[in-house]
């Protein structure tokens, strides 16, 4: 290790030669003269500096939207999805309730319910029957005067005492 | 060591020139890399792009497929009869079950297993398969519960399920579905093409967490529903219907009985009821099986009125023209039957009318067999066979309901004389409870026979309702002649057969109808009687049809009760006219008929 450091030493040239004294002719050139830098080239560096900058900045941006777009797009979507499954579990409970409905107002259940609150069939049925002439006085009214065509049940029936007196007497 | 020397040794990597080379060399190698990587992701992107897609939307891809509700079926009056609702299913996937006996003892628990059932589930669980059923169509609260458990391999899937609300109610009209929701008996099976939908898809790639990924792929076929079926049942009159024949099958000890309700002038089947007894509990059961449109039987008295309406439509007879029933007297000495010999068998009436002449009213009134085969004699062969089959014997009723069957009605030229005697009262043919209904609802049509329906709309997937067509009608008989024969059929419940204990009336209702008691074929061998059972017994079926208001029909009404036994309740008119009149009663109440006039109900009995 010393050695190759003592190596590394002598590897500078020292023992080159001396060379003569350079002649004008192949004297290094003249150094740029140094002036002070025009404002306007100077302006057009700072607006392309700044230029840049912007640009850097905008993609920056433009990345830092796009990733807190895709974030918020995901997190929508979660959301959608949540609606998505409110709405099957809304539908579910529909057509639950839409059954419940059916068997409620299925006849065995009515019948049940109401024989369970004392309820019972009416089996004396009454019929109202309106006379003939009560019957006439509305339809005409109804019809808007005493013109109008009057049909009565009586009138559309066949005449059926025809028929039913050929059966009274028993053999 | 000199100066050169030491020159000589600087090192490779410090000498200029050397550091340029590598860096090219280096270059070239990440160039060659880089277009080695660029030819691989052109690749990827260009010739292998679709098998690299596909395997990657497999990994995300996500179908699901939404199942089309199957049409619901609506009585008359909007009341669910049939309809699909969600249920789970349980699903296992052996390969992934780990524990097959662990599984199973939780899945027992929660699904109530017996030891059969368990077994299978054991087998299905042990097996080397991919898929298996554990349980089809179970509750919510099963399906939480297995959810819960978390059993790996074991799945929970939504379904849908075929209820009948209203449990049995007209469960022979609406048939029923398979597991797999495909009708398979009765209306289910006959609309099943109308009421099955389309079914839907979702494809969705989703995340590991079973999320949407954004923007990822969404393609949504809808599913479309079936279309909805509305009959002409009302499901009040037909429960009201079920429950009174199930009683009076129980009354009269028979083995089951039918009820067909119709609405007269559009031919609405408003009730139609199937009653069998359960063999086992002796308890009279709402039939799976619809006997009014697949069971034959003999009508027995109640086909007299094709025979009466046909001599009034001839001409052969009217409501005075006595028949002279004295000169048929074929009883010998000691021998007191009165009976008309046709070729070489005796016709008799039930029971001895004790008279020498009849008018038509008195035949169908008093239900006299001798009598109604002069009538059809009198028409002669042909026509009266051309009768029966226009008022719909011996062809099916137009309904298309699955196994409807058309009957018996042997064609008249294959005939004897002696069957076309017997088939004119209605013995030695075969009819359906709905072919006898529609007799006689063309009687109460003025002549005009209205093929039965069923189905009143269909509700497409549009919610728009479509009218079902009207039902088609032929003129059978001529209207003055039935509604002669409407006044005869009111002398069978005013004075006739069904006038004991006013058996077919209808307090504030002018009734007409026909009773019929009929033999019931047995064909036990070795037995020359073909009505005879093997230990020599006849068996029964007592019928009634009629119709209400007499005077403007608006409920036909057929009731036929299945072998009756006890006493008098094997006639018709103790064992189906007082049925009659209380099934007519609530379809009139319920179909808001107004009462007849008053004095029009049996005026003659005043």
């Amino acid at each position: 290790m010393n050695d190759r450091r003592s190596n590394v030493a002598t590897a500078r040239p020292l023992d080159e030669p001396r060379r003569a004294p350079k002649s004008a002719a192949s004297a290094p050139p003249p150094k740029p003269k140094l002036q002070v830098v025009p404002a306007a080239v100077r302006h057009r560096r700072r607006r392309v500096s700044v230029f840049g900058l912007l640009a850097c900045g905008l993609v920056f941006v433009f990345m830092v939207g796009l990733t807190a777009f895709q974030a918020q797009l995901a997190q929508n979507q979660i959301e959608v999805d949540a609606v998505q499954r409110e709405l099957q579990t809304e539908q579910l409970k529909f057509d639950r309730a839409r059954l419940e409905v059916a068997r409620l107002q299925a006849p065995k259940n009515i019948l049940a319910r109401a024989e369970k609150l004392g309820m019972k069939a009416s089996t004396n049925n009454v019929y109202l029957v309106p006379s003939q002439a009560v019957v006439t006085e509305v339809l005409v009214a109804a019809a808007g005067g005493p013109e109008a065509q009057v049909t009565s049940a009586s009138e559309t029936r066949p005449d059926w005492s025809t028929y039913k007196k050929t059966m009274g007497a028993t053999p | 060591m000199t100066a050169t020397a030491a020159a000589r040794k600087v090192p490779r990597f410090s000498r200029p020139g050397r550091t340029h080379r590598r860096l090219i060399g280096f270059l070239m190698v990440f160039a060659i890399l880089f277009v080695a990587i660029v030819v691989r992701v052109g690749l990827v992107q260009t010739t292998q792009a679709a098998a690299y897609i596909s395997d990657g939307q497999k990994q995300r891809l996500r179908s699901f497929e939404l199942p089309a509700g199957r049409g619901t079926i609506f009585d008359r009056t909007g009341v669910e009869l049939a309809m699909t609702v969600p249920a789970w299913t349980i699903l296992a996937d052996p390969r992934l079950v780990k524990d097959g006996n662990e599984a199973l003892m939780q899945l027992m628990q929660v699904l109530g297993l017996n030891s059969v059932q368990a077994q299978d589930l054991a087998n299905k669980l042990n097996s080397d398969s991919e898929f298996a059923y554990v349980r089809r169509q179970v509750e919510d609260d099963i399906a939480e519960e297995v959810r819960a458990m978390k059993i790996p391999g074991i799945y929970v899937v939504a379904e849908s399920r075929r209820i009948t609300p209203a449990e049995n109610l007209a469960v022979s009209l609406i048939g029923s579905v398979d597991l797999d929701g495909a009708g398979t008996a009765g209306l289910e099976k006959q609309y099943d093409s109308l009421l099955t939908g389309t079914k839907g898809s979702i494809e969705r790639e989703l995340d590991q967490q079973g999320h949407s990924i954004p923007n990822g792929q969404n393609i949504t076929l809808p599913a479309t529903p079936g279309d909805d079926l509305v009959l002409t049942l009302d499901s009040r009159l037909q429960f009201i219907t079920d429950r009174m024949l199930g009683e009076q099958v129980t009354i009269a000890g028979a083995k089951g009985g039918m009820v067909v309700v119709l609405d007269t002038q559009s031919g609405d089947v408003l009730a139609m009821s199937n009653i069998r007894v359960d063999p086992k509990t002796k308890k009279p059961i709402v039939s799976t099986s619809n006997h009014s449109l697949v069971d034959t039987y003999e009508p027995g008295s109640v086909a007299k009125i094709v025979s009466a309406v046909a001599s009034l439509n001839e001409g052969t007879s009217d409501l005075a023209k006595e028949w002279d029933i004295n000169k048929s007297i074929v009883g010998k000495k000691g021998n007191p039957s009165i009976g008309l010999k046709v070729d070489d068998r005796i016709i008799t009436d039930a029971e001895d009318h004790n008279a020498k002449v009849m008018t038509l009213p008195d035949i169908i009134a008093h239900s006299s067999n001798i009598g109604t085969v002069k009538l059809a004699q009198s028409v002669g062969p042909t026509k009266i066979d051309e009768y029966f089959r226009s008022f719909g014997f011996g062809s099916v009723s137009g309904l298309g309901f699955p196994n409807e069957t058309p009957g018996i009605l042997p064609k008249v030229t294959k005939t004897s004389k002696a069957q076309r005697a017997t088939i004119s009262f209605g013995q030695g043919i075969g009819v359906t409870a709905i072919q006898l209904a529609g007799a006689m609802n063309t009687i109460a049509n003025g002549g005009v026979y209205v093929s039965p329906r069923l189905v009143k709309s269909t509700i497409d997937k549009q919610g728009t309702e479509h009218p079902a067509e009207p039902s088609p009608t032929r003129r059978v008989v001529r209207p003055d002649a039935a509604a002669q024969m409407t006044g005869v059929l009111e002398g069978v419940v005013c004075f006739g057969t069904a006038s004991v204990e006013d058996a077919a009336k209808i307090p504030g209702y002018a009734v007409a109808g026909k009773t019929g008691t009929a033999f019931k074929a047995q064909n036990v061998k070795g037995e020359a009687d073909g009505y005879k059972d093997a230990l020599g017994r006849y068996h029964y079926i007592a019928s009634f049809a009629g119709y209400v208001p007499a005077e403007a029909p608006r409920v036909t009404v057929l009731v036929s009760i299945d072998e009756p036994t006890v006493g008098d309740y094997i006639y018709g008119r103790k064992g189906a006219a007082p049925l009659f009149a209380q099934v007519a009663a609530e379809a009139l109440r319920s179909m808001k008929v107004q009462p007849s006039p008053p004095g029009s109900i049996c005026p003659a009995a005043k």
